[in-house]
């Protein structure tokens, strides 16, 4: 068996221990437990063309499996039953925009019912001040992820000049409710 | 042993050297505070069909899964084989083009690469758009074992929050075609939609209504239909944490696509407009360089900005905004603009989103491309405009009238005003607003003040009396009865005055100077400002501000900038 001479030995040994100890520290950089100052931190990320094409991030591959964990807790994508007769289930619908356009003399509100995904339902706009009270219906339709009630328009005729309080109601054969906002509008 | 001790040393560097390009990869982060409610994505990158090719989707969705877990052990009630979405098959059905909609497609197998880019082709919807919508809504870009649940909901298209999805839409194919088609939609009857471009929408921070939200100033098609595809903003907490959740309230589907879109493709933002390269200065014409009030901040005081048309180094008209102090810049921008004749514009701030911020709107009186007043507003950055309009006014003489801003209406957010001074129909002093669309005048009210010389006196708005409106003021500079500055200020009707104030300040030459008005000191009502361009008794730029009533002073600021 061929042995290593003892001068071999004096430059492996030491450059054996070098070699283990950048080793060791450039892992312990990786792994973020220490930090090298003369490691860059600011390499171009695999972008080409405006695309990120790294691997998923271990932010990214948590959130994934978070995601499959929250989507079985909700049983969000189970299929759409029907509601059990007699169960109304209580909503909250929104208006999302109102204003008054004096030149076409009128005011527009628009709403929409999250929560549900339904067709058919009747949304109520009301208009009401201290004398007076005028309500318009649309029957809702479905969106992309919500129910919509659409946009209702009031003449100005049908109104005065003040402040008006606007509120939006949605009632279908399974779900029911009141918008909750406090919405009031200066009628010119 | 030493031949071991050797090897096993080059094993370590060998590990270590391979690990560390994983970290290179490692792309900036996106801070929450970057994220601007009513600009989620821009209209050019959300309406570009085109710009990843098929083989660039695939390789995209390869790097996102580099191992398919194919044969994990069985979950959430599905068992192996799992199929990634990089290798996912379906059969698209042929569907019939649609005017302003999709431009329909052909019968065929199809992997997912492909059925993405067919659609983004065939609605103009950006691939990159379908892409972080999948993620977003189920995570099946990163996923290495997907769910048959998660392909048959794959966009959430039909999916309410806090409740069950409408078979009606299953499918990959179905959802990915139903969700850009719906984005199509909301833009070909954006009337019909509840949140549209242009208007304050009340956008929710959560499903559970009692979470609250606020009103959101939209400003493009793409954040339109974002918000009505799916209709919660994030709230503080969840932009806080932006990689991470927030609190009861929070909601992420907006937020999570901004900062997918800006983790995997870059800025959401369109390209800066540099068309300010290679400008040249308007020879043998002023440099034209107004101080204007500009509320930076939401809430926060007004600071002021030094605006300069013409005659700058960059030859682009610039905006140099001052430090608290009016000692040191806080910005120096060479807009986008190149620099103009300043006879031929104004430049103003106006609050024109309603988030008691403002903006900086670029007026061109005459010489405009469509022969009609041109109201142009800036971004934050002044490379890029929010909105180019041509309004229903045709170009005006800058002699007889100029443009100003103010909330006259109390809504919130500023009217601009053509305040016309002379060569009027009714021989008097004229305010006429404009809608917010500047397209028909909201109001025209010839006031009680008969016409004059613009040189005399102007008029500007400023909320002097704490309520929720600004009244109008007609502050005349010369020849005035008292020999002094003086502050006349309208009813809302501009027929009478509340109030009548010669200032401390004497008669000048409006040559010299301009009065203005912001909320200065944070306080319930703003001040008067008036500002020395020349003849100065410091010979720089002085700003004087006046206390309520315009009899003393609040500050008098000689600023670090020369005479102009």
């Amino acid at each position: 068996m061929r042995t290593i001479s003892k001068k071999t030995k004096l430059i492996l040994i030491p450059t054996s221990l070098l070699l283990i100890t950048v080793g060791t520290l450039l892992v312990l950089e990786k792994i973020d437990v220490i930090d090298l100052p003369f490691v860059g931190k600011t390499a171009p990320p695999p972008v080409q063309g405006g695309i990120n094409y790294g691997p998923p991030t271990e932010q990214e591959k948590k959130e994934t499996e978070q995601f499959k964990e929250k989507q079985a807790a909700e049983n969000r994508n189970s299929t759409i039953t029907e509601s059990t007769p007699g169960q109304i289930k209580p909503v909250t619908p929104i208006i999302s925009s109102w204003g008054q356009n004096p030149q076409t003399k009128d005011v527009r509100v628009v709403g929409f019912v999250p929560g549900i995904y339904e067709a058919g339902g009747i949304c109520t706009f009301t208009m009401q001040n201290n004398a007076k009270k005028v309500t318009k219906t649309t029957t809702a339709s479905k969106d992309a992820q919500t129910t919509s009630c659409g946009a209702v328009t009031f003449p100005y005729g049908e109104l005065s000049a003040g402040t008006w309080n606007i509120t939006l109601n949605y009632s279908s054969a399974s779900s029911t409710g009141n918008s909750t906002q406090s919405v009031s509008l200066g009628v010119q | 042993m030493v031949k071991r001790l050797f090897t096993l040393s080059l094993a370590i560097l060998f590990f270590a050297i391979t690990l560390l390009p994983i970290q290179s990869q490692q792309v900036r982060a996106v801070s929450g505070s970057e994220f601007q409610p009513g600009r989620i994505i821009d209209d050019s990158k959300f309406f570009s069909g085109d710009t990843m090719s098929v083989a660039e989707i695939q390789a995209f969705l390869n790097s996102k899964v580099p191992v398919c877990d194919t044969w994990h052990s069985a979950g959430y009630g599905q068992n192996p084989p799992f199929i990634c979405l990089k290798d996912f098959r379906n059969s698209i059905p042929s569907k019939a083009p649609e005017a302003g909609l999709c431009n329909g497609i052909t019968a065929s197998g199809a992997t997912a690469a492909e059925t993405i880019a067919w659609v983004a082709q065939s609605c103009g919807i950006n691939p990159q758009v379908l892409i972080v919508l999948l993620q977003k809504e189920q995570s099946l870009v990163t996923d290495t074992w997907p769910l048959d649940v998660q392909y048959r909901s794959a966009t959430g298209y039909g999916c309410p929050d806090t409740a069950a999805c409408d078979s009606t839409y299953y499918g990959f194919f179905n959802q990915v075609y139903m969700a850009a088609r719906q984005f199509k939609r909301y833009a070909r009857d954006s009337g019909s939609y509840n949140h549209t471009v242009g208007t304050n929408s009340y956008v929710l921070y959560n499903p559970n209504a009692a979470c609250g939200g606020t009103n959101v100033y939209i400003q493009n098609q793409a954040t339109a239909g974002l918000y009505n595809y799916t209709p919660y903003q994030p709230n503080a907490s969840a932009l806080a944490n932006l990689y991470g959740t927030g609190d009861g309230c929070g909601a992420y589907g907006n937020r999570n696509f901004w900062r997918l879109f800006n983790d995997w493709f870059g800025s959401p933002y369109g390209p800066i407009d540099y068309s300010c390269k290679g400008a040249s200065n308007v020879a043998s014409t002023p440099t034209g360089g107004r101080v204007i009030p500009n509320q930076f901040t939401e809430g926060g005081n007004a600071t002021f900005s030094l605006t300069l048309p013409n005659n700058t180094g960059s030859s682009c008209i610039e905006i140099h905004t001052w430090g608290g102090n009016q000692q040191g810049w806080v910005t120096n921008v060479a807009t986008n603009h190149p620099a103009i004749n300043p006879a031929d514009i104004k430049i103003i701030s106006a609050n024109v989103h309603g988030d008691s911020k403002s903006e900086i709107t670029f007026v061109k009186y005459r010489n405009t491309g469509s022969g009609k007043v041109e109201v142009h507003t800036w971004d934050d950055t002044y490379q890029r405009w929010v909105y180019n309009i041509a309004t229903n006014l045709p170009a005006v003489d800058p002699a007889d009238g100029e443009i100003i801003s103010g909330d006259v209406t109390g809504d919130g957010r500023d009217e601009l005003m053509y305040v016309k001074y002379r060569n009027t129909g009714s021989g008097k002093l004229e305010i006429h607003t404009w809608t917010p669309n500047k397209q028909a005048w909201l109001t025209n009210i010839a006031t009680n003040q008969p016409a004059i010389d613009p040189a005399d006196g102007r008029v500007i708005a400023a909320n002097l009396y704490g309520d929720i409106r600004d009244e109008l003021v007609f502050v005349k500079y010369r020849n005035t009865g008292s020999g002094r500055i003086e502050a006349h200020t309208w009813t809302p009707n501009q027929q009478s005055w509340l109030s009548n104030i010669a200032t401390n300040h004497p008669v000048v030459d409006p040559n010299d100077i301009e009065v203005t008005s912001g909320n200065i000191y944070g306080g319930a009502i703003d001040e008067l400002v008036l500002i020395k361009y020349r003849n100065s008794g410091s010979g720089r730029i002085e700003i004087h501000t006046w206390a309520a009533g315009q009899q003393a002073w609040l500050s008098n600021i000689a600023t670090n900038v020369g005479a102009l």
